[in-house]
């Protein structure tokens, strides 16, 4: 893919290879794609756009896309030194007459800020729980719901920073100095949810400490101690699928090329396995609800470092053991099932392998990674152990808000999350891995939220009493209150009659 | 803020109650004057007997722990109670409630105020000098009743919080109520404590007799 000019201006790092330099010609600039976002006419189509970039027809992308013409010939399939003068033209554009006047002109329906469809084709999940005919009875978000568009919340300026909502973006997921240069607290945090809902109290624009930015109710959060405040994200209630006893699966618009229809729609990747909502610490300390996958790659580890290999490379390494002469390998919950042995030897090939290492680098050790463990040989045999890059990689999710009906807690419901069964704090996540991929294999929900489980589950049965606790309570006070009450009574009676001695005295 | 008013003011009546002890004359009297007297110590003797003894032992006891829970962490680490000594606050919290009402039940027609401590008090309010100086009763009477009036927001202000009523806000302020009513609970039982003790053998007047 060539970069943009833009890109190469900016001293970009990544190197070009120059023998795409050829292709470049042909191809055209992969540029950046403004109407993706910002046409609003229901004639654009990223799936046509992601079509023709499949075909290296860059060149022609963004024409496709906008639903003005439609383009026949892959510019993949032709000669490095193809050219239209001599060759003759074999990739034709068909421009839709219908779209242009009687003087040609054609009117693009460009508009500031996108339509929440133009998101979506990057920004979807699908649940896999309620698939196909039965998705119609999912609601969207609940801002959705009410009117609002992705941008209302997601805002930017000219520098296209756009704002997730963050109020705390010390790590935030694309680890870009420029979203941090951008990041003003001031202005973003007035349009995270405690800025819409509750004000944000460093902003300068006196509406904006105020809150209730495009009509945001103020939560009344009744019955809800503040101290849950300080533990929780907003999302941790609101967000996200509703916890149950194990975790769900979703597939993303961008993991799993959802969006996409025609030719290339039909491949339908069901790994890797994004489980959700795993509740777990965020940045800030809080705890909130988390997208969640579980590596699994051959690697080598060198100075405790793991890298991981590349898939091809390891094909062709060891194809025998990973069984690719087999057209349709049984797959078992979208598996191809690793045993023990079939890992040990392929670690043994991967071992074998000669490295160009540079002097002083010492020789890496082949490794395994997957369902959370790091497999490598030892002494000829398979060893599994812990290791950081076998944790698995989660990222925290805001998205769909639910109802205030629908959050957890809501009404008084302490239940909800204060209960010996309760997924919130006692659910399972699931474990995904090619080894015994058949069998269920789970961790508790408390390991990624780094709780006490024994402290919760004696809380939780706290609980059952709470309803006496708040009965004796109640009618202890109501009698301290009563006997206050006789004897202040008393007490008046006695000051009321020395009042009226007194006077009968005087008189 | 919370905590350097609860400082403060725990330093101000320890002080104070030193200060009290060895300034102040103890109105002590011999155990066979008191009980001629119909006195003793308001802890024994009279209503349930031993009853109304241990409620007072439990009542005391169960405020000496849920104020070592409930304001440990917040005056000596800064930090919000949490975990197990939540726990154990909470638990600990309607056992106290009951032996409060125990107490009152018990103790209220012996607490009450009689004729001289109306004069002495009436007198106070209207920063008037008493006539008579000799009304030891009437300290530790109005401790304990102002103790077991403070029993009732205490308490009704973390039940209240447990039911879906009041909003961030008010929780807030339910919280707070709890958080000074507590302290101020505290510090009148300690002032009453030291009150009792220091009249361990002082005379009791009888009850009034009624006209």
């Amino acid at each position: 893919m060539a970069p943009s000019e833009d890109e190469v201006g900016d001293g970009d790092e990544e190197e070009v290879d120059t023998s795409e330099l050829f292709r470049w010609e042909i191809s055209g600039k992969y540029e950046i794609n403004c109407l993706a976002c910002h046409h609003a006419d229901r004639k654009q189509n990223q799936s046509d756009a992601a079509l023709q970039a499949a075909k290296e027809n860059y060149r022609w992308a963004t024409t496709v896309g906008s639903g003005l013409a439609s383009v026949k010939g892959t510019a993949s399939e032709l000669e490095d030194f193809y050219d239209p003068e001599f060759d003759g033209h074999k990739i034709i554009t068909s421009y839709d007459k219908s779209r242009f006047d009687s003087n040609n002109k054609v009117f693009l329906d460009i508009v500031r800020k996108p339509p929440s469809n133009r998101c979506y084709f990057c920004h979807s999940t699908q649940d896999l729980q309620t698939p196909g005919k039965d998705e119609w009875i999912h609601n969207e978000d609940i801002h959705m719901a009410s009117g609002m568009s992705c941008s209302d919340c997601h805002r930017n300026g000219a520098d296209h920073m756009i704002s997730r909502g963050d109020i705390d973006p010390s790590k935030n997921p694309h680890g870009s100095d420029d979203y941090l240069k951008a990041y003003d607290l001031k202005k973003v945090g007035s349009f995270s949810c405690q800025g819409c809902h509750m004000g944000n109290p460093g902003a300068d624009d006196p509406g904006a400490r105020m809150g209730g930015h495009l009509g945001a109710p103020v939560p009344e959060h009744k019955g809800i101690p503040p101290v849950h405040f300080e533990k929780l994200s907003c999302t941790a209630c609101h967000s996200g699928r509703l916890p149950t006893e194990n975790t769900a699966r979703v597939r993303t618009a961008r993991m799993h090329k959802l969006g996409r229809h025609g030719p290339h729609g039909r491949i339908s990747p069901q790994l890797p396995h994004v489980v959700t909502p795993v509740f777990a610490r965020m940045a800030n300390g809080k705890i909130g609800p988390h997208n969640m996958i579980w590596p699994s790659f051959w690697g080598t580890q060198a100075n405790g470092v793991v890298k991981p290999l590349a898939p091809d490379l390891v094909r062709e390494i060891a194809p025998d053991e990973l069984g690719m002469e087999i057209a349709e390998p049984e797959r078992v919950n979208d598996w191809i099932e690793l045993t023990e042995k079939q890992i040990g030897n392929v670690l043994n090939l991967i071992g074998k392998y000669e490295w160009e290492l540079e002097e002083g680098e010492t020789e890496p050790k082949p490794v395994y990674v997957a369902g959370g463990r790091l497999y490598s040989l030892s002494n000829g045999f398979v060893i599994s152990t812990n290791h950081d890059a076998a944790e698995p990689y989660k990222w925290p999710i805001a998205h769909d808000v639910r109802p205030a009906a629908q959050s957890l807690g809501s009404n008084g419901r302490c239940a909800d999350c204060h209960d010996k069964n309760s997924p919130f704090i006692f659910g399972q996540v699931e474990v995904d891995t090619p080894i015994k991929p058949a069998e269920k294999q789970t961790v508790a929900m408390t390991e990624f939220g780094e709780l006490d489980r024994s402290y919760f589950e004696m809380f939780a049965f706290t609980f059952l009493f709470r309803p006496w606790l708040k009965a004796v309570v109640i009618i202890s006070c109501v009698l301290l209150g009563m006997v206050l009450l006789l004897f202040a009574l008393k007490g008046l009676d006695v000051v009321v009659r020395a009042a009226g001695k007194k006077a009968s005295d005087e008189s | 803020m919370f905590s350097t008013i609860s400082w403060v003011s725990l330093v101000l009546v320890l002080a104070g109650i030193v200060i009290h002890w060895f300034v102040s004359p103890s109105p002590r009297v011999t155990k066979r004057e008191a009980s001629e007297a119909g006195g003793g110590r308001p802890w024994s003797g009279c209503c349930g007997g031993k009853l109304s003894t241990l409620a007072c032992v439990v009542a005391l006891g169960s405020l000496a722990i849920l104020f070592v829970t409930g304001f440990g962490g917040l005056l000596l680490l800064d930090e919000q109670i949490h975990g197990y000594t939540l726990m154990m606050h909470v638990g600990l919290a309607p056992v106290f409630v009951i032996s409060a009402g125990v107490v009152v039940i018990a103790w209220g027609h012996r607490c009450r105020l009689d004729e001289s401590d109306r004069i002495r008090l009436a007198s106070l309010l209207c920063l008037k000098k008493p006539e008579t100086t000799d009304t030891p009763n009437l300290g530790w009477k109005l401790t304990f009743w102002l103790g077991l009036a403070l029993v009732v927001p205490v308490s009704l202000s973390m039940v209240l919080s447990m039911f879906p009523i009041f909003g961030t806000h008010g929780q807030e302020t339910l919280l707070c109520i709890h958080q000074y009513t507590s302290l101020a609970l505290t510090l009148v039982a300690m002032i009453h404590v030291h009150l009792v003790i220091r009249r361990k053998a002082s005379p009791v007047p009888p009850p009034p007799p009624k006209k």
